[in-house]
Protein backbone atom coordinates (compact mmCIF):
# COMPACT_ATOMS: atom_id res chain seq x y z
CA UNK A 1 0.00 0.00 0.00
CA UNK A 2 3.08 2.48 0.84
CA UNK A 3 4.69 1.52 -2.32
CA UNK A 4 1.36 2.00 -4.06
CA UNK A 5 0.67 5.95 -2.65
CA UNK A 6 4.45 6.81 -3.30
CA UNK A 7 4.46 5.72 -6.70
CA UNK A 8 1.03 7.20 -7.23
CA UNK A 9 2.94 10.67 -6.00
CA UNK A 10 5.85 10.31 -7.85
CA UNK A 11 3.22 9.96 -11.35
CA UNK A 12 1.37 12.74 -10.10
CA UNK A 13 4.62 15.19 -9.45
CA UNK A 14 6.16 14.21 -12.95
CA UNK A 15 2.75 14.59 -14.52
CA UNK A 16 2.26 18.08 -12.93
CA UNK A 17 6.26 18.46 -14.38
CA UNK A 18 5.45 17.63 -18.05
CA UNK A 19 2.19 19.48 -18.14
CA UNK A 20 4.16 22.93 -16.88
CA UNK A 21 7.03 22.50 -19.35
CA UNK A 22 4.42 22.32 -22.38
CA UNK A 23 3.06 25.43 -20.88
CA UNK A 24 0.24 24.69 -18.95
CA UNK A 25 0.28 27.67 -16.91
CA UNK A 26 -0.82 29.51 -20.19
CA UNK A 27 -4.03 27.13 -20.77
CA UNK A 28 -5.89 28.74 -18.02
CA UNK A 29 -5.38 32.03 -16.40
CA UNK A 30 -6.64 31.78 -12.77
CA UNK A 31 -4.17 30.25 -9.71
CA UNK A 32 -4.81 27.57 -8.34
CA UNK A 33 -3.86 24.67 -5.58
CA UNK A 34 -2.46 22.96 -9.06
CA UNK A 35 -0.50 26.10 -9.80
CA UNK A 36 0.84 26.43 -6.47
CA UNK A 37 1.76 23.08 -5.68
CA UNK A 38 3.60 23.09 -8.92
CA UNK A 39 5.57 26.49 -7.99
CA UNK A 40 6.13 24.96 -4.09
CA UNK A 41 7.92 21.61 -5.71
CA UNK A 42 9.48 22.81 -8.82
CA UNK A 43 7.39 21.34 -11.22
CA UNK A 44 5.89 24.59 -12.79
CA UNK A 45 9.11 25.47 -14.92
CA UNK A 46 8.89 26.26 -18.76
CA UNK A 47 12.63 24.96 -19.98
CA UNK A 48 12.56 27.01 -23.10
CA UNK A 49 16.20 28.50 -22.52
CA UNK A 50 17.63 30.09 -25.37
CA UNK A 51 14.17 28.84 -27.20
CA UNK A 52 12.85 29.63 -30.03
CA UNK A 53 15.21 32.53 -31.07
CA UNK A 54 17.97 34.39 -29.34
CA UNK A 55 17.10 37.69 -27.65
CA UNK A 56 19.25 40.47 -28.33
CA UNK A 57 21.89 41.57 -25.60
CA UNK A 58 20.17 44.53 -23.81
CA UNK A 59 22.96 47.03 -21.48
CA UNK A 60 22.13 50.17 -19.88
CA UNK A 61 23.96 53.21 -19.48
CA UNK A 62 23.50 55.69 -16.96
CA UNK A 63 24.07 59.60 -16.52
CA UNK A 64 24.32 61.62 -13.54
CA UNK A 65 24.27 65.26 -13.34
CA UNK A 66 24.97 66.87 -9.64
CA UNK A 67 23.31 70.05 -8.78
CA UNK A 68 26.71 71.64 -10.06
CA UNK A 69 26.21 70.28 -13.73
CA UNK A 70 29.03 67.79 -13.70
CA UNK A 71 28.10 64.66 -15.39
CA UNK A 72 29.37 60.97 -14.65
CA UNK A 73 28.63 58.21 -16.98
CA UNK A 74 28.41 54.72 -15.45
CA UNK A 75 27.10 51.24 -15.45
CA UNK A 76 26.13 48.96 -13.01
CA UNK A 77 27.97 45.84 -13.62
CA UNK A 78 31.29 45.22 -11.80
CA UNK A 79 33.96 42.63 -11.20
CA UNK A 80 31.48 39.79 -10.30
CA UNK A 81 30.28 37.76 -13.49
CA UNK A 82 28.03 35.89 -11.35
CA UNK A 83 26.40 39.08 -10.16
CA UNK A 84 26.33 40.96 -13.74
CA UNK A 85 24.84 37.53 -14.89
CA UNK A 86 21.82 38.55 -12.56
CA UNK A 87 21.80 41.76 -13.67
CA UNK A 88 21.43 41.06 -17.26
CA UNK A 89 18.70 39.17 -16.70
CA UNK A 90 17.01 41.99 -14.69
CA UNK A 91 18.11 44.04 -18.21
CA UNK A 92 16.19 41.51 -20.54
CA UNK A 93 13.17 42.44 -18.92
CA UNK A 94 13.29 46.07 -21.08
CA UNK A 95 12.43 43.62 -23.94
CA UNK A 96 8.81 43.85 -22.73
CA UNK A 97 7.11 46.86 -23.68
CA UNK A 98 4.57 46.68 -20.61
CA UNK A 99 7.58 46.13 -18.47
CA UNK A 100 10.07 49.23 -19.60
CA UNK A 101 8.95 52.26 -17.70
CA UNK A 102 8.60 50.84 -14.41
CA UNK A 103 12.11 49.15 -14.69
CA UNK A 104 13.86 51.68 -15.87
CA UNK A 105 12.08 53.88 -12.74
CA UNK A 106 13.83 51.11 -10.39
CA UNK A 107 17.19 51.17 -12.00
CA UNK A 108 16.95 55.04 -11.72
CA UNK A 109 15.79 54.77 -8.01
CA UNK A 110 18.55 52.80 -7.18
CA UNK A 111 21.36 54.79 -9.23
CA UNK A 112 20.56 57.62 -6.95
CA UNK A 113 20.62 55.95 -4.10
CA UNK A 114 24.11 54.82 -5.26
CA UNK A 115 24.93 58.38 -5.59
CA UNK A 116 23.08 60.51 -3.12
CA UNK A 117 24.98 63.62 -5.02
CA UNK A 118 22.94 63.35 -7.86
CA UNK A 119 20.26 65.41 -8.84
CA UNK A 120 19.04 63.83 -12.17
CA UNK A 121 19.63 60.51 -13.92
CA UNK A 122 19.42 59.60 -17.14
CA UNK A 123 18.53 55.53 -18.16
CA UNK A 124 19.96 54.73 -21.63
CA UNK A 125 19.24 51.48 -22.47
CA UNK A 126 20.89 49.46 -25.32
CA UNK A 127 20.64 46.81 -27.32
CA UNK A 128 23.17 45.02 -29.37
CA UNK A 129 22.11 44.30 -33.04
CA UNK A 130 24.25 41.15 -34.29
CA UNK A 131 24.12 40.90 -38.25
CA UNK A 132 23.73 37.13 -39.62
CA UNK A 133 26.60 35.45 -40.08
CA UNK A 134 26.31 36.18 -43.98
CA UNK A 135 26.37 40.07 -43.38
CA UNK A 136 28.67 40.14 -41.30
CA UNK A 137 30.82 38.15 -43.99
CA UNK A 138 29.81 40.61 -46.25
CA UNK A 139 30.56 43.48 -43.70
CA UNK A 140 28.07 44.51 -41.24
CA UNK A 141 29.22 44.83 -38.05
CA UNK A 142 27.83 44.37 -34.70
CA UNK A 143 26.40 47.47 -33.59
CA UNK A 144 24.32 49.09 -30.27
CA UNK A 145 21.31 50.82 -30.66
CA UNK A 146 19.42 52.86 -28.29
CA UNK A 147 15.88 52.03 -27.86
CA UNK A 148 14.59 53.61 -24.34
CA UNK A 149 15.76 57.12 -22.75
CA UNK A 150 14.22 58.29 -20.00
CA UNK A 151 15.24 61.06 -17.68
CA UNK A 152 14.66 60.93 -13.63
CA UNK A 153 14.84 64.07 -11.25
CA UNK A 154 15.52 63.63 -7.45
CA UNK A 155 11.81 64.62 -6.07
CA UNK B 1 11.09 -2.09 -8.39
CA UNK B 2 14.86 -3.57 -8.20
CA UNK B 3 16.77 -2.34 -4.23
CA UNK B 4 19.31 -0.17 -5.79
CA UNK B 5 21.98 1.90 -3.75
CA UNK B 6 21.71 5.16 -2.06
CA UNK B 7 24.66 6.88 -3.40
CA UNK B 8 23.60 8.38 -6.29
CA UNK B 9 21.30 10.44 -3.76
CA UNK B 10 23.56 10.53 -1.90
CA UNK B 11 26.19 12.38 -4.11
CA UNK B 12 23.49 14.44 -5.14
CA UNK B 13 22.83 15.97 -1.98
CA UNK B 14 26.14 16.42 -1.45
CA UNK B 15 26.67 18.04 -4.53
CA UNK B 16 23.26 20.42 -4.74
CA UNK B 17 24.67 21.55 -1.02
CA UNK B 18 28.17 22.64 -2.43
CA UNK B 19 27.05 24.36 -5.19
CA UNK B 20 24.27 26.34 -3.54
CA UNK B 21 27.24 27.00 -0.83
CA UNK B 22 29.46 27.76 -3.76
CA UNK B 23 26.30 30.47 -5.54
CA UNK B 24 25.82 32.11 -1.89
CA UNK B 25 29.71 32.72 -1.61
CA UNK B 26 30.01 33.91 -4.87
CA UNK B 27 27.00 36.57 -4.63
CA UNK B 28 27.44 37.73 -0.73
CA UNK B 29 28.48 40.67 -1.54
CA UNK B 30 25.15 42.14 -3.52
CA UNK B 31 22.82 40.84 -1.86
CA UNK B 32 21.73 44.12 -1.13
CA UNK B 33 21.53 44.58 -5.15
CA UNK B 34 20.10 41.73 -5.94
CA UNK B 35 17.06 41.22 -3.19
CA UNK B 36 17.84 43.97 -0.77
CA UNK B 37 14.49 46.08 -0.06
CA UNK B 38 15.34 48.96 -1.94
CA UNK B 39 17.61 46.47 -4.48
CA UNK B 40 17.24 46.85 -8.30
CA UNK B 41 14.27 45.59 -8.29
CA UNK B 42 12.72 46.27 -4.94
CA UNK B 43 10.28 44.89 -2.79
CA UNK B 44 7.46 47.59 -3.63
CA UNK B 45 8.07 46.26 -7.11
CA UNK B 46 7.96 42.84 -7.13
CA UNK B 47 5.24 42.02 -4.25
CA UNK B 48 3.18 43.84 -6.93
CA UNK B 49 4.10 41.04 -9.29
CA UNK B 50 4.41 38.13 -7.38
CA UNK B 51 1.64 36.61 -5.90
CA UNK B 52 0.84 37.21 -1.73
CA UNK B 53 0.83 33.95 -1.18
CA UNK B 54 4.11 33.24 -1.97
CA UNK B 55 6.93 33.56 0.33
CA UNK B 56 8.53 36.61 -0.28
CA UNK B 57 11.73 38.99 1.57
CA UNK B 58 8.88 41.61 1.85
CA UNK B 59 7.24 40.01 4.35
CA UNK B 60 10.44 40.63 6.58
CA UNK B 61 9.16 44.57 6.64
CA UNK B 62 6.56 44.27 9.52
CA UNK B 63 9.64 43.07 11.67
CA UNK B 64 11.82 45.35 10.61
CA UNK B 65 9.71 48.09 11.10
CA UNK B 66 9.09 46.11 14.71
CA UNK B 67 12.68 45.69 15.68
CA UNK B 68 14.60 49.23 13.97
CA UNK B 69 16.47 47.23 12.30
CA UNK B 70 17.48 47.60 8.63
CA UNK B 71 15.53 45.33 5.83
CA UNK B 72 18.62 44.26 4.58
CA UNK B 73 20.08 43.55 7.88
CA UNK B 74 17.36 40.78 7.62
CA UNK B 75 17.98 39.44 4.33
CA UNK B 76 21.86 39.07 5.48
CA UNK B 77 20.41 37.00 8.37
CA UNK B 78 18.35 34.92 5.89
CA UNK B 79 21.05 34.24 3.34
CA UNK B 80 23.52 32.83 6.31
CA UNK B 81 20.46 30.76 7.80
CA UNK B 82 19.86 29.32 4.34
CA UNK B 83 24.21 28.95 4.23
CA UNK B 84 23.72 27.05 7.40
CA UNK B 85 21.03 24.71 5.81
CA UNK B 86 22.89 24.11 2.99
CA UNK B 87 25.79 23.01 5.68
CA UNK B 88 23.74 21.00 7.07
CA UNK B 89 22.82 19.25 4.40
CA UNK B 90 26.05 19.37 2.90
CA UNK B 91 27.39 17.11 6.28
CA UNK B 92 24.24 15.19 6.59
CA UNK B 93 23.46 16.37 9.60
CA UNK B 94 19.50 17.15 10.46
CA UNK B 95 19.80 16.36 6.97
CA UNK B 96 15.25 17.12 6.21
CA UNK B 97 15.45 19.45 8.50
CA UNK B 98 18.30 21.20 6.79
CA UNK B 99 16.68 20.63 3.86
CA UNK B 100 13.50 22.43 4.36
CA UNK B 101 15.07 25.46 5.63
CA UNK B 102 17.50 25.47 2.33
CA UNK B 103 14.77 24.86 0.46
CA UNK B 104 12.18 27.66 1.70
CA UNK B 105 14.68 30.07 2.21
CA UNK B 106 15.61 29.98 -1.56
CA UNK B 107 11.83 29.86 -2.31
CA UNK B 108 11.99 33.17 -0.58
CA UNK B 109 14.87 34.34 -2.78
CA UNK B 110 13.88 33.26 -6.12
CA UNK B 111 10.61 34.71 -5.03
CA UNK B 112 11.72 38.28 -4.48
CA UNK B 113 14.40 38.19 -7.34
CA UNK B 114 12.56 36.39 -9.41
CA UNK B 115 13.66 39.22 -12.08
CA UNK B 116 17.17 38.45 -11.77
CA UNK B 117 17.09 34.59 -11.46
CA UNK B 118 18.08 31.96 -14.20
CA UNK B 119 18.44 28.62 -14.88
CA UNK B 120 20.86 27.72 -11.87
CA UNK B 121 18.13 29.04 -9.41
CA UNK B 122 15.31 26.84 -11.25
CA UNK B 123 16.86 23.40 -11.00
CA UNK B 124 18.43 24.31 -7.22
CA UNK B 125 14.64 24.83 -5.89
CA UNK B 126 13.78 21.44 -7.75
CA UNK B 127 17.25 20.15 -6.04
CA UNK B 128 15.99 21.25 -2.45
CA UNK B 129 13.03 20.05 -3.00
CA UNK B 130 13.98 16.45 -3.59
CA UNK B 131 16.45 16.52 -0.68
CA UNK B 132 13.29 16.94 1.28
CA UNK B 133 11.37 14.77 -0.32
CA UNK B 134 13.77 11.58 -1.53
CA UNK B 135 16.33 9.56 0.64
CA UNK B 136 19.42 11.38 0.24
CA UNK B 137 20.83 10.62 3.82
CA UNK B 138 22.49 6.87 4.61
CA UNK B 139 24.46 4.74 2.13
CA UNK B 140 21.12 1.84 2.17
CA UNK B 141 19.99 -0.39 -0.97
CA UNK B 142 16.38 -0.40 -1.20
CA UNK B 143 13.49 0.18 -3.57
CA UNK B 144 13.15 3.72 -2.36
CA UNK B 145 16.30 4.81 -3.96
CA UNK B 146 15.43 2.99 -7.11
CA UNK B 147 11.88 5.13 -7.06
CA UNK B 148 13.76 8.67 -5.80
CA UNK B 149 16.28 7.75 -8.98
CA UNK B 150 13.88 7.16 -11.41
CA UNK B 151 11.57 10.22 -10.82
CA UNK B 152 15.43 12.02 -11.57
CA UNK B 153 15.56 10.23 -14.45
CA UNK B 154 11.99 10.93 -15.87
CA UNK B 155 12.20 14.84 -14.71
CA UNK B 156 15.47 14.93 -16.86
CA UNK B 157 13.88 13.41 -19.23
CA UNK B 158 11.25 16.16 -19.74
CA UNK B 159 13.50 18.83 -18.82
CA UNK B 160 15.80 17.82 -22.14
CA UNK B 161 12.80 17.25 -24.58
CA UNK B 162 10.58 20.05 -23.61
CA UNK B 163 13.93 22.34 -23.95
CA UNK B 164 14.67 20.69 -27.11
CA UNK B 165 11.10 21.38 -28.45
CA UNK B 166 10.78 24.52 -28.12
CA UNK B 167 14.05 25.44 -29.60
CA UNK B 168 13.42 23.84 -32.92
CA UNK B 169 10.14 26.12 -33.27
CA UNK B 170 13.01 28.73 -34.09
CA UNK B 171 14.73 29.03 -37.19
CA UNK B 172 18.00 29.91 -35.45
CA UNK B 173 18.72 26.57 -34.20
CA UNK B 174 18.05 24.72 -37.34
CA UNK B 175 20.58 27.17 -39.34
CA UNK B 176 23.38 27.89 -36.72
CA UNK B 177 22.35 31.71 -35.85
CA UNK B 178 21.48 30.54 -32.34
CA UNK B 179 24.80 29.63 -31.82
CA UNK B 180 26.33 32.59 -34.07
CA UNK B 181 24.35 35.13 -31.89
CA UNK B 182 24.90 33.99 -28.74
CA UNK B 183 28.44 33.61 -29.01
CA UNK B 184 28.72 37.21 -30.26
CA UNK B 185 26.45 38.64 -27.54
CA UNK B 186 29.29 40.17 -25.16
CA UNK B 187 27.51 38.22 -21.66
CA UNK B 188 28.10 35.21 -22.79
CA UNK B 189 31.23 35.60 -25.04
CA UNK B 190 34.72 33.92 -23.49
CA UNK B 191 36.64 34.29 -26.51
CA UNK B 192 36.51 35.97 -29.88
CA UNK B 193 34.20 34.25 -31.79
CA UNK B 194 34.05 36.08 -34.95
CA UNK B 195 35.51 33.69 -37.31
CA UNK B 196 32.51 31.50 -36.77
CA UNK B 197 31.23 33.42 -39.47
CA UNK B 198 33.64 32.15 -42.11
CA UNK B 199 32.13 28.44 -41.36
CA UNK B 200 28.53 28.77 -41.06
CA UNK B 201 28.73 24.78 -41.55
CA UNK B 202 30.13 24.59 -37.74
CA UNK B 203 27.55 26.81 -36.61
CA UNK B 204 24.89 24.64 -37.41
CA UNK B 205 26.86 21.45 -36.83
CA UNK B 206 26.68 22.71 -33.11
CA UNK B 207 23.38 23.96 -33.39
CA UNK B 208 21.63 20.55 -34.67
CA UNK B 209 23.95 18.50 -32.18
CA UNK B 210 22.28 20.76 -29.66
CA UNK B 211 18.83 19.80 -30.63
CA UNK B 212 19.93 15.93 -31.28
CA UNK B 213 21.61 15.49 -27.51
CA UNK B 214 17.93 17.49 -26.19
CA UNK B 215 15.20 15.69 -28.08
CA UNK B 216 16.81 12.42 -28.23
CA UNK B 217 17.47 12.28 -24.58
CA UNK B 218 15.17 10.24 -23.33
CA UNK B 219 16.25 7.39 -26.16
CA UNK B 220 19.78 7.35 -26.05
CA UNK B 221 19.92 8.11 -21.87
CA UNK B 222 17.06 4.56 -21.78
CA UNK B 223 18.97 2.22 -23.66
CA UNK B 224 21.73 0.81 -21.57
CA UNK B 225 24.34 0.87 -24.44
CA UNK B 226 24.41 4.37 -25.11
CA UNK B 227 24.17 5.27 -21.99
CA UNK B 228 27.34 6.05 -21.20
CA UNK B 229 27.99 7.64 -24.70
CA UNK B 230 24.72 10.19 -24.56
CA UNK B 231 25.54 11.18 -20.28
CA UNK B 232 29.16 11.92 -21.85
CA UNK B 233 27.83 13.92 -24.27
CA UNK B 234 25.50 16.01 -21.94
CA UNK B 235 28.27 16.35 -19.64
CA UNK B 236 30.49 17.86 -22.93
CA UNK B 237 27.71 20.42 -23.68
CA UNK B 238 27.37 21.61 -20.53
CA UNK B 239 31.16 21.66 -19.55
CA UNK B 240 30.88 23.76 -22.98
CA UNK B 241 28.49 26.08 -22.17
CA UNK B 242 30.42 26.64 -18.83
CA UNK B 243 33.42 27.36 -21.03
CA UNK B 244 32.22 29.31 -23.94
CA UNK B 245 29.47 31.27 -22.66
CA UNK B 246 30.53 31.07 -18.67
CA UNK B 247 27.10 29.51 -17.33
CA UNK B 248 29.51 27.77 -14.65
CA UNK B 249 26.80 27.48 -12.56
CA UNK B 250 23.89 26.20 -14.76
CA UNK B 251 26.44 23.77 -15.90
CA UNK B 252 27.03 22.37 -12.83
CA UNK B 253 24.29 21.88 -11.74
CA UNK B 254 22.80 20.05 -14.89
CA UNK B 255 25.93 17.82 -14.32
CA UNK B 256 24.85 17.23 -10.74
CA UNK B 257 21.37 15.82 -11.80
CA UNK B 258 22.38 13.91 -14.68
CA UNK B 259 25.27 12.31 -13.08
CA UNK B 260 22.52 11.28 -10.15
CA UNK B 261 20.02 10.03 -12.76
CA UNK B 262 22.18 8.11 -14.38
CA UNK B 263 26.37 8.46 -14.41
CA UNK B 264 26.69 7.91 -11.46
CA UNK B 265 28.09 4.22 -12.16
CA UNK B 266 30.48 5.37 -14.73
CA UNK B 267 31.93 8.19 -12.40
CA UNK B 268 31.89 5.49 -9.62
CA UNK B 269 33.95 2.88 -12.19
CA UNK B 270 36.87 5.70 -12.60
CA UNK B 271 36.95 7.59 -8.62
CA UNK B 272 37.14 4.00 -7.25
CA UNK B 273 40.41 2.59 -8.65
CA UNK B 274 41.45 6.20 -8.24
CA UNK B 275 40.77 5.85 -4.43
CA UNK B 276 41.82 2.51 -4.03
CA UNK B 277 45.49 3.48 -5.79
CA UNK B 278 45.58 6.26 -3.40
CA UNK B 279 44.86 3.68 -0.29
CA UNK B 280 47.52 1.64 -1.58
CA UNK B 281 50.19 3.73 -2.09
CA UNK B 282 49.36 5.07 1.40
CA UNK B 283 49.57 1.53 3.07
CA UNK B 284 52.96 1.07 0.73
CA UNK B 285 54.44 4.21 2.26
CA UNK B 286 53.47 3.52 6.13
CA UNK B 287 54.79 -0.07 5.45
CA UNK B 288 58.42 1.44 4.32
CA UNK B 289 57.89 3.72 7.16
CA UNK B 290 57.81 1.01 9.87
CA UNK B 291 59.90 -1.36 8.31
CA UNK B 292 62.96 1.48 8.81
CA UNK B 293 61.59 1.88 12.34
CA UNK B 294 62.62 -1.23 12.70
CA UNK B 295 65.89 -1.04 11.09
Amino acid sequence: MKRICWISLASFHLLIAGLHAAHMKEWYSSKNWLSAYADFTGAGNIFSFFAPHIGNEIAVVYTIADSKSHQQVTRLEGANTECNRRIQTVYNFFSIDEAQSLLAKSCASYMMRQYPEGEMVRVTVISKQIPDMRSFRQGAIPKWEPFLVKNYKKL
Amino acid sequence: MKPTSSEPLVFFRIAVASLGLIQGAWLAGNISLLYGADGLVPWSLSKEIVSPYMPQLSWLQPLATATGTGPDTWVYMLMGVYMLGLLGLLFGKFTRLSAIIAWALQFMFINTGFMAAYGVETFMHIALFYCIIMPVTGIKTNEWNTLAIRVLQIHLCLVYVSSGIEKAMGAQWWNGEAIWQTLMQGQFARFDMHWMAQYPLLAKCIGWSTLIIEMGYPLYIWWPRSRPYGYLAVVLLHVSIAVFMGLQLFAAIMIIFNTAAFGWPYVRQAYIPLREKRRLRRAGAIATQAFWNME
